[in-house]
């Protein structure tokens, strides 16, 4: 397999960061609405979308810091204290983030295939991204499941927008056992248009209220 | 699934203020009566809940004649609008508030 070409981790970074920012985007929307309503759901929503936007933040300095280091992608993940620490970092934030919109549609929707998963997460320890895999599959069944009908659409962009992010988390799967550097680059591409899709939420959002 | 919480469908704090709120804004000035019919609550509950929204300033009391009347304010407006604002978000999510 070829190595990387050299854009390949800034545009890694760049997409990580535009990622993170519109995950605070959606999380100071959560909180703003929250300050008024003091509905837990919707703190739990800002809760979950800061510690993404923290988890992709992070993702993002830490290959800019690599390519700081003129370290290659695969020295990036697979070598260097900082950035395994931030990589650790990563994966935990955005498990605690998935968990958190699990319980919230747990508590919500009383949804029993909820229930394993917490000891999956917390003792099992089986690869990170299986993890969140689950997660986000847990979380679009959810949605799917509780659609009701309603004229507004905005439900159908924020499922497709997990979707696209569980796509994402799949193809990642895929690309750390066969070291693709094209399918991790399409996966952080799905996981960005994924993101970018709650931007026209927000902005749909606007528009209907 | 589970019974769950949909069975009986719970209402929150913040959707029991709207529902007030809302059925004052319809009238513009709204008498205890009409509030109560439209806010599906008891007359015990829905006495706490307007003295919560008159002393959060979402409601303003006036006394004419005998009767009670309340109008939403300007603070109450805003509430309304944004609980709307933010039902139509968590919604997008698949989730009620």
């Amino acid at each position: 397999m070829l190595p990387p070409p050299h854009w390949f981790m800034p545009l890694d970074a760049t997409i990580q960061m535009f990622t993170g920012i519109v995950a605070l985007a959606v999380a100071l929307y959560a909180r703003s609405g929250y300050q008024w309503v003091q509905e837990n759901s919707l703190y739990r929503i800002f809760v979950a979308f800061l510690l993404l936007a923290i988890a992709f933040i992070v993702s993002g300095v830490v290959m800019s810091f690599a390519q700081i280091q003129q370290m290659t992608f695969d020295q990036a993940v697979g070598s260097g204290a900082l950035t395994q620490a931030g990589f650790a970092l990563y994966y935990g934030l955005s498990i605690a983030a998935y968990g958190v919109l699990v319980y919230t549609y747990w508590r919500q929707l009383g949804l029993l295939a909820a229930a394993p998963m917490g000891p999956l997460v917390l003792f099992n320890s089986p690869p990170l991204e299986l993890v969140i895999v689950l997660l986000l599959g847990f979380i679009i069944f959810a949605q799917i499941l509780h659609e009701k009908g309603q004229d507004w659409k905005g439900r159908g962009v924020v499922t497709i927008s997990f979707i696209l992010v569980l796509i994402s988390h799949i193809l990642i799967l895929f690309e750390s056992g066969s070291n693709d550097y094209l399918l991790y680059l399409m996966a952080r591409g799905l996981q960005m248009i994924g993101f970018a899709l709650m931007v026209i939420f927000l902005y749909r959002l606007g528009r209907v209220t | 699934m589970r019974d769950g919480p949909d069975k009986v469908r719970y209402r929150s704090k913040g959707r029991i203020f709207a529902d007030i709120l809302k059925a004052v804004q319809e009238e513009d000035r709204a008498i205890t009566t009409h509030i109560l019919y439209k806010s599906n609550l008891s007359y015990d509950r829905l006495t706490k809940y307007l003295q919560n929204l008159e002393d959060g300033g979402l409601l303003k009391r006036t006394e004419e004649r005998d009767k009670t009347f309340y109008e939403i304010t300007e603070k109450g407006k805003r509430f309304l609008s944004e609980f709307q604002r933010m039902e139509a978000f968590v919604s997008g999510f698949g989730l009620d508030i």
